[in-house]
């Protein structure tokens, strides 16, 4: 049912819509433009060219971000899910009813808090500031994204799969494997999509807790733009666009398959 | 039959489980001091700012010699300091950075005195940079180049730069400059510089009310300035946001041939300088590859690479003094220079310039 | 653990197993989020020179400029916040209620935008925004201006590219909710004899106030503590809370300050929510009330 299309003026509604959408896409749409642009010059477009995309592709420093990006997110998605699994199967039904809230609050901070008190907690304990200061980081996002979907969708799975394995003789570890995994796939793969992109996107965390060496993809990006850009960014902003797009179509596909399974 | 446990023995097996995690939490947090402790390859550690060492050269360097060296770069001397902090030095094995950066990591004694017969060249080095304050007699750094700071501005606006080279074009510029105008981003430049156009010299920011009327000029400033930033300062000039601009010499110089509407001027009653020098680690364990890979830098064929591709002036006179060296380059050092000195603490810098830009 | 013989202890051990496997997610949440939490609170108590509790460093943060910097923060959160609810809300309301096919394809390209990373939609805007960029080159075209607008490096840039990065942050709860509309209540409405608008004030904006709350908050604290657009954006010329915590606790190497600084931000923002939520409650019907 249309019910927009009986307020007075039917076309005002379809038009904001519109309007917001060019409102999110122009900014991306030139930026994406601009990176085949020949001249050096950001903003003066010049002749169409791949050149930035060569440079990017021979560029050591770039696959090195590229590298530490990628390690950062996949450790990150594998220690956040699989710590919030067996939280989840393990924990007793008092420690997750209660006490699974208290991973709502890193959420309802600023990331400049949380930021913050990471760096503090690492000088202070002298803790060598670098990968794996990282990854601690961007595990706990991460857990406060995943443990609530986990949790939720556990809620839904109807327990007698469990029973029946347990009635059966399987030990907890065998049921946790071959009966409660499978049915948890498809939360486990949407979890693992979000925890990689807010990774590979995240910038306040990697900008506090990362060494000399060791830096992201974002934080890259905002180094360059800092000391006055070439169109290298804009080759590397798209690369990061495509990198972060698909993760997203591949988790929208799984959410929509749900959604189909559900029906 | 099961053993039914009391509450406190069920206690300390879940304290005993807690403490198991953090001690592997421990372990892998703490692993990567253990791993350098243990891994003596031959590699070093290199910590400079972007765009001052050429990476070809260096990886000529790896190749002549087959010491890996590994670039790592720092923003900003502030970024340098907080990261030299706390890792108290470890895992960097030489440092590149500003007279200033390099007072503050030899008061902190996170730098090791030169060993005079590493570095031969030494009596190359122009004497004048033996009289310093961050570092007299060069006992702890050894100075590679150094730059002066000016004013960048475009050729459209000549007219009225001839007409006042004074350090008052940015401080009270002409109708054409209103907000087009890149200032440095340091609280320490800004403040020094509005001293020095002030009241001419350094030390009297010391005093309170010299420090109020720095913050009325620089917050004067404020409504024709448009960005606030050094690093950026040439993109702002090249892509022309802007039409003047507080630059380094290097990187005017880098820039000047592509971009021929840019011009350069250092003001007639002083200006500041900065040099940027060597200096070992103390907590390095390779500190004879350090040297070696010094040695090759100052290279009178590196140096003059160096300083065609990036434009600072050398340190050693003979470089400077080539037939090849630009004339220009010499010129600079005809007006009175500066140092950018620690006059006041950091804090209080930080906190005038929290004053001017809120 | 006295008394226990080699067999029993082997026996309680393997009984707090489950244990041991399930709490490593409360251990992380508790050592990398409450415990330095807690720490920064501690730190801001401690005196500069090392020991001692002492409230100075509240004091030095008490001026007029920090207030301002904190007051700043505040006002550019709350407007984005009630400008990303007048944007998401025509776009959500026309996803939701206005179309049947191609809602999915369309929900996801709303939603992709939030999935770029903040730096690549900052630089993006640089493009939009410059002397020389797409709204200047488009006036200057069509001969409405005859010197490029600085846009760039202003006030004006950062609420709208903060605006820009947290739209997507309203617009998921906000559709979330109008989807859970009844739509009967609507035909029931219309069959009543209200007209587009009577049912749109009536019925479709109460409705949906919880997930306007939920956006709306959703924006307000992270905005708040923005760090990189207000630096990339405002040319250096403005602070805002973000910036200032990162100078102290990188930049000027003073935690002891910056600790304090941030307490009392965090503090302003909780006020803040806490007040918008009683301004909430205030405008909804009783209903919705107990739901809330």
């Amino acid at each position: 049912m249309k019910y927009g299309s009986r307020a007075p003026l039917p076309w005002l509604l379809p038009l904001l819509a519109l309007g917001v959408y060019v409102f999110l896409y122009v900014p991306i749409a030139v930026l994406v433009i601009f990176s085949c642009n020949k001249s050096e010059l950001p903003f003066v477009w010049e002749g169409f060219s791949l050149k930035w995309y060569t440079h990017l592709w021979h560029s050591p420093e770039i696959w090195h971000v590229l590298c530490n990006s990628l390690i950062v997110a996949f450790s990150a998605a594998f220690l956040s899910i699989t710590m919030a699994v067996l939280y989840v199967f393990y924990g007793t039904r008092r420690m997750v009813q209660q006490l699974y809230i208290t991973f709502y609050a890193s959420l309802a901070t600023p990331e400049i808090v949380l930021a913050v008190g990471l760096l503090n907690l690492f000088t202070l304990f002298s803790i060598p500031i670098g990968l794996l200061t990282l990854i601690i980081g961007h595990t706990l996002l991460g857990l406060g994204y995943v443990i609530p979907i986990i949790h939720a969708r556990y809620q839904e799975l109807d327990k007698q799969y469990m029973e029946a394995s347990l009635d059966l003789g399987a030990s907890p570890g065998q049921t946790l494997r071959y009966v409660m995994i499978p049915l948890l796939k498809p939360a486990l793969l949407a979890s693992a999509l979000i925890v990689l992109v807010i990774s590979l996107d995240d910038f306040i965390i990697s900008f506090f807790c990362s060494g000399g060496a060791t830096q992201t993809l974002p934080m890259y990006i905002f180094v360059m733009i800092r000391s006055g850009a070439s169109p290298v960014v804009n080759a590397l902003s798209t690369v990061l666009l495509l990198l972060s797009s698909v993760l997203v179509l591949l988790f929208s596909s799984l959410h929509i398959k749900k959604m189909d399974l559900l029906r | 039959m099961k053993y039914r446990f009391s509450s406190s023995q069920i206690f300390m097996a879940r304290t005993l489980a807690v403490l198991l995690w953090l001690m592997i939490l421990g372990a892998i947090v703490w692993s990567p001091l253990v791993v350098s402790w243990l891994w003596q390859r031959k590699s070093i550690t290199l910590f400079v700012p972007p765009l001052v060492i050429d990476p070809l050269v260096i990886k000529q360097f790896e190749e002549e010699t087959g010491i890996r060296v590994h670039i790592a770069y720092f923003e900003n001397p502030i970024a340098l300091l907080s990261k030299m902090n706390a890792s108290q030095g470890r895992g960097y094995d030489v440092v590149l950075t500003e007279d200033h950066a390099l007072h503050a990591l030899i008061g902190a004694h996170l730098v090791d005195e030169v060993q005079a017969e590493q570095v031969p060249f030494m009596k190359k080095i122009d004497p004048t940079f033996g009289q310093n304050y961050y570092d007299p007699g060069l006992h702890y750094s050894i100075p590679y180049y150094s730059i002066v700071y000016g004013i960048a501005y475009h050729t459209k606006i000549a007219a009225e730069a001839a007409a006042d080279p004074h350090w008052s074009f940015i401080f009270n510029p002409p109708p054409l400059l209103h907000h087009r105008i890149c200032m440095t981003d340091d609280p320490r430049e800004a403040l020094l510089l509005a001293t020095f156009y002030a009241k001419g010299v350094l030390e009297d920011l010391r005093d309170v009310h010299t420090q109020q009327e720095v913050v009325h000029i620089l917050r004067t400033q404020k409504k024709y300035v448009d960005v606030y930033s050094l690093e950026r300062a040439d993109n702002l000039m090249q892509t022309e946001s802007c039409l003047a601009a507080v630059m380094a010499s290097s990187d005017y110089w880098r820039i000047k041939a592509k971009y021929p509407f840019i011009e350069f001027m250092v003001p007639e009653e002083g200006s500041f300088k900065a040099v940027y020098s060597f200096a070992i680690v103390q907590r390095s364990e390779k500190k004879e590859l350090a040297y070696h890979l010094i040695r090759y830098l100052f290279q009178a064929k590196v140096l003059h690479h160096h300083m065609h591709k990036f434009g600072y002036l050398p340190s050693i006179t003979s470089v400077l003094t080539h037939a090849k060296t630009p004339p220009s380059f010499r010129e600079y050092g005809s007006r009175p220079l500066f140092f950018f000195e620690p006059v006041v603490s950091d804090r209080l810098l930080n906190d005038l310039w929290i004053q001017v830009l809120s | 653990m006295t008394g226990l013989s080699k067999r029993n202890l082997k026996q309680l051990f393997r009984e707090q197993i489950p244990f041991f496997l399930s709490i490593p997610s409360l251990i992380w949440q508790i050592l990398f989020f409450y415990i330095p939490t807690i720490l920064i609170i501690g730190l801001s108590f401690v005196a500069m020179t090392g020991y001692g509790f002492t409230l100075y460093n509240y004091w030095l943060c008490c001026t007029v400029t920090y207030a301002f910097i904190i007051a700043r923060s505040l006002l550019a959160a709350f407007i984005t916040s009630f400008c990303c609810v007048l944007i998401a809300y025509p776009v959500c309301y026309y996803l939701a209620l206005s179309i049947e096919r191609a809602k999915n394809f369309l929900l996801f390209l709303l939603i992709l935008p939030f999935w770029t990373s903040v730096m690549v939609q900052i630089y993006a805007w640089f493009f939009v925004l410059e002397r020389h960029g797409l709204i200047n080159t488009i006036l200057l075209r069509l001969h409405l201006i005859t010197q490029p607008v600085a846009l760039l490096n202003s006030s004006i840039a950062v609420y709208i590219v903060m605006i820009y990065c947290y739209l997507p942050f309203m617009i998921m709860p906000l559709y979330a909710q109008l989807e859970k509309l009844d739509t009967r209540l609507l035909d029931a409405s219309a069959d009543l004899g209200a007209t587009a608008w009577q049912t749109f004030t009536r019925i479709t904006l109460p409705l949906s106030v919880p997930g306007i709350r939920t956006g709306f908050f959703l924006v307000l604290v992270p905005s708040f503590g923005e760090l990189a657009i207000p630096a990339l954006l405002s040319g250096g010329k403005q602070l805002f809370v973000g910036s200032v915590i990162s100078q102290f606790f990188i930049s000027a190497r003073e935690p002891h300050l910056g600790a304090a600084f941030t307490v009392m931000s965090c503090i302003a923002l909780a006020a803040a929510v806490g007040l918008m939520y009683m301004a909430f409650s205030w405008f909804s019907t009783p209903a919705e009330r107990n739901a809330l």
